[in-house]
């Protein structure tokens, strides 16, 4: 029988010299997209930068948060609502009162001088057919989103916040962060390297809504709701809501609550925003100054020049933040004063810029990783891992000698091409990851000794030692195959189940896995074949 | 070397008296869960919050307990984690009704009043603020005047230096003093001096902050549970159809959930908490002890083939035997490295690793004391109903059965 050697070992030479490289120039890449890398790297700083680590040993911050798409449903079914009541003056039809519209829609009220048959007309002009959906109970008609319809708006607006985060996030400079859709109203994000949860949620999680809304003649400030709703004689008006705001001291700067009533409808929203900028208020404290294009300064200067001497609140995230009196037409810009520090207006022109979020978030998972914890982990995962595999190594030699020099030469390689591997496909190393990499090892051992038992089983059997080789290999690689595709199922449920460092022990395990295949099988026997030459003859075989 | 020269145990003499202690261990294991009120959750699961924090010098649990509930913050625990030098301190906190509270702003203010009380209000705490908020600091000040110089880029200069700074932090544990971090590598004097001026070093640092709503929590349970479930049902499927047979399949996977529920009970007799990475080790355990009980299964298949005149006994025992070797050796080289992962990986890897180790005896027991002789059980039980169906049919007692190759 003649063994061809030559192209195992071109193979097996061309797979770890591949793997090396690989490492190599993930690690090269790596370092040249760090806006922290030293200018000339050494070769430890290749080596170190070689695999992406994930936010547990880098540190970093995991948010998972929920579009409360109920807003935006809310507000759609508002739009609608007065879209209906303008049509409406305009056709000179009555059609009675329209309460506050909800997430499911709106209601008409109908009162003694509407006429249903108009209403109903009016309706099937105003509102889309396929949009919204009709139902008419006596005095009182619901109207609300069909279930196409609303899906549309629900996906439309969590896109939409995947997209105003991604803007906020890249204006913060995070390098190589997550934002990612991840059931119908989550969306997860990870920002590797940024270690002040605070800040962070602030900037992505600030709804950013801005509106500039009239103050109803008697609508404030007052000092508490009660004195408010008493000077309307105990309710609203249906266009008037209650917002909450705050008065400042201006000497001692001290916030007290304070209640206005404000018109319902917006005179301009942060929809016609053009820019924002850190400015200075009366105080010389930090402020925000905003700009409106062209379809929101002639809205804004209509407004202003129509109410003159009545005041105009700002609000932002359903907050009045002030309410000059306005004296004169204003077109184009204005002023957001709140007592800011300068971190929090330059975080606020930041949220203003990227566009407010199309409804409220909540944080529903928050993982935040020191630096320094990261740090001690990898520390402590590398002296683990080495400490492990030598355990592994000595008492592989002790027990089958040459063989079990042969069976470490191959578990290293399994270690160089699993690094190697994940370093190609960019796969995230978590500390869970360095546990897969030295549990791979220990099972990666495993083909080595089945292999190995089975040659001695075969020697012992009778059989000549270097036949025995050839039939121990041929004969303990199906139970490899299956003990293989055993672990790997396993660890497909595991990625399936896990979150992101878990995500990243099945990865690191299903790599080792697939390359202990290759080197316990493949490298091991081609080792055998090196050691005891082409002949058919030898004496014996140190195992 | 070898541990064994072609052993002849009778494992299956035993196989009752295995049987029997195993659902006795395993049920004992149940009752303490059901006791319990389920097994020991920990925050990923349950929901909550876990906040670790570093200390500058050896922290007082009781204290700590009582500043975070004086600020209006409900407390599970106060202990200390890692090695004890190392100052650490982990504080658990209960669910909150409602989703959002941002509880570490508040744990870690509350902190800062108490142990900090000479900070100023808004003054900027090097060991709480983190690489970007030094960097915006660092470049709304611009204290090496960077912004007037040409050819400079001070948000990428005041980048490259606020990391290098956080970094020191993360070598040193965290900065003693100010000047500390002004003797940073690369910190111009003017740089240092701003530090001191403008900046302050509290006696403690935020290390990690786990928060978890209740639905979060929730989804993860049913997902963890099902990963288990369905990967138990995956290893039926794959060896009912490599081996072609319902016995071997489902005493392989009887040996499995015996596995599972065992080491489980024992989790919950020893109070380990499960948390994501426990989970983990659950489901590679799953696949690892699959192994074992795969490798008797093939040398069961293949002994079937050489003699087929056998009962089926002896093979099964003859099986265990010649793989026994590396059954041992490869569980105790398994062992091992998880023996190292146990003692030197670090705490958060500490219930995986021991999940790890359980799970690698148990699996190792059960692939030769459960799998391969519930085979025989499921085999002579089947011999029997058709023996007596069939009377006439001569007596397959024993035998190799037919269907398996």
């Amino acid at each position: 029988m003649k063994r061809s050697l030559g192209w195992r070992v071109a193979l097996t030479l061309a797979v770890l010299i591949g793997s090396i490289a690989a490492y190599w120039w993930r690690g090269h890449e790596a370092l040249k997209r760090s806006p922290t890398a030293p200018p000339d790297p050494t070769a430890s700083d290749v080596l170190k930068n070689g695999l992406k680590l994930g936010l547990d040993l880098r540190g970093g911050i995991h948010l998972v948060m929920q579009v409360k798409t109920g807003d935006a449903l809310r507000v759609e079914a508002q739009d609608a609502a007065e879209h209906l009541k303008d049509e409406a003056r305009k056709r000179g039809v009555n059609i009675g009162t329209l309460p506050p519209a909800t997430a499911e829609g709106f209601s008409i009220q109908l009162n003694d001088q509407t006429e249903p048959s108009k209403l109903k007309d009016l309706c099937k002009s105003a509102l889309s057919q396929t949009d919204w959906q009709i139902d008419e109970r006596g005095r009182e008609w619901r109207v609300s989103l069909r279930t196409p319809a609303r899906m549309q708006i629900e996906d439309q607006s969590v896109r939409q916040a995947v997209e105003t985060i991604r803007n906020r996030v890249d204006a913060l400079g995070v390098t190589e962060p997550v934002i990612q859709r991840q059931s119908t109203d989550r969306i997860l994000v990870q920002l590797p390297g940024v270690d002040d949860p605070s800040r962070v949620k602030e900037i992505i999680g600030t709804t950013g809504l801005l509106s500039l809304t009239l103050v109803d003649d008697k609508g404030g400030p007052y000092g508490s709701q009660e004195a408010l709703l008493q000077a309307y004689g105990g309710t609203v008006p249906p266009e008037l809501e209650v917002v909450e705001g705050f008065n400042e001291d201006s000497e001692s700067r001290i916030r007290t609550p304070v209640f206005y009533g404000l018109k319902r409808a917006a005179a301009v929203t942060g929809r016609d925003l053009k820019n924002a900028r850190v400015g200075h208020d009366k105080y010389n404290q930090a402020a925000v100054e905003f700009f409106l294009n062209a379809v929101g300064a002639e809205k804004f200067g209509r407004v202003t020049g129509e109410n003159i001497g009545k005041r105009l609140a700002i609000v932002l995230d359903r907050r009045v933040q002030s309410a000059p009196v306005i004296n004169g037409k204003i077109e184009s810009n204005g002023i957001i004063e709140g007592n800011f520090t300068p971190e929090k207006a330059e975080a606020l022109t930041l949220v203003l810029r990227s566009g407010a979020l199309p409804a409220e978030m909540i944080v529903l998972e928050e993982r935040t990783v020191g630096p320094s914890l990261g740090l001690d982990s990898i520390k402590q995962g590398v002296l683990a891992s080495v400490v492990g595999m030598l355990l592994v190594f000595v008492a592989m030699v002790i027990y089958y000698r040459l063989a079990g020099v042969n069976a470490v030469v191959a578990l290293l390689l399994n270690a160089i091409f699993l690094l190697g591997a994940m370093a190609w496909i960019n796969a995230t190393l978590t500390l869970p990851g360095i546990a897969g990499f030295i549990l791979t090892i220990g099972m990666a051992v495993d083909s080595n000794v089945l292999i190995f038992e089975r040659i001695r089983e075969e020697i012992d059997g009778g059989k000549a030692p270097r036949n025995g080789v050839d039939v121990g290999f041929k004969k303990a690689f199906g139970t490899i195959i299956d003990t293989h595709v055993t672990t790997i199922c396993a660890a497909a449920f595991l990625f399936q189940f896990g979150t992101g460092p878990v995500k990243g022990f099945a990865v690191t395990l299903v790599i080792g896995l697939l390359a202990s295949v290759f080197t316990a099988v493949f490298v091991s026997h081609l080792l055998f074949d090196l050691i005891y030459g082409s002949k058919e003859k030898v004496e014996a075989i140190s195992i | 070397m070898r541990i064994f020269h072609q052993p002849k145990f009778d494992f299956l003499s035993v196989k009752w008296y295995c049987i029997t202690g195993s659902i006795v261990v395993t049920a004992i294991g149940m009752l303490s869960l059901v006791y319990k009120g389920g097994p020991n959750f920990g925050v990923d699961f349950t929901g909550g919050a876990q906040l670790i924090y570093g200390f500058s010098s050896q922290p007082d649990e009781n204290q700590i307990r009582k500043v975070v509930e004086t600020a209006q913050v409900k407390v599970d625990s106060v202990q200390r984690f890692d090695r004890a030098d190392k100052n650490q301190v982990l504080l658990r906190v209960p669910m909150e009704k409602k989703e959002g509270r941002d509880l570490s702003k508040e744990v870690t203010a509350a902190l800062t009043k108490a142990f900090f009380p000479q900070a100023t209000a808004g003054a900027f705490d090097l060991n709480l603020n983190g690489t970007d908020a030094l960097q915006a600091k660092l470049v709304a000040d611009d204290p090496e005047k960077l912004a007037a110089k040409p050819n400079s880029d001070p948000k990428a200069d005041y980048g490259r230096l606020a990391q290098s700074i956080i970094d020191a932090r993360s070598r040193q544990g965290l900065f003693k003093t100010v000047d500390a971090a002004a003797k940073v590598p690369g910190v111009a004097p003017v740089t240092g001096a701003w530090l001191k001026e403008k900046t302050v070093a509290g006696p403690f640092t935020l290390l990690s902050a786990e928060n978890v709503g209740p639905q979060v929590g929730k989804d993860l349970r049913e997902k963890g549970a099902w990963a288990v479930i369905l990967s138990w049902a995956a290893m039926l499927t794959y060896i009912g159809i490599r081996f072609r047979s319902a016995s071997f399949g489902t005493a392989a996977v009887v040996a499995l959930v015996h596995d599972t529920l065992f080491t489980l009970g024992l989790c919950s007799i020893l109070n380990t908490e499960i948390s994501l990475t426990v989970v983990a080790a659950f489901l590679t355990l799953i696949g690892y002890s699959v192994n074992d009980t795969v490798v008797v299964y093939d040398r069961i298949r293949e002994n079937m083939q050489k003699s087929r005149r056998d009962p089926l006994t002896s093979v099964v025992n003859r099986s265990i035997n010649e793989t026994l070797s590396r059954t041992i050796l490869t569980s105790g080289l398994t062992f091992l490295v998880c023996i190292a992962l146990f003692f030197l990986g670090g705490e958060v890897l500490r219930g995986f690793s021991f999940v790890m180790m359980i799970g690698i005896i148990v699996g190792t027991y059960s692939s030769i004391f459960i799998a391969a002789p519930l085979v025989i059980v499921w085999e002579e039980w089947r011999a029997k109903k058709s023996a007596q169906n069939s009377p006439a049919a001569p007596a397959a007692k024993g035998k190799a059965p037919a269907k398996a190759r």
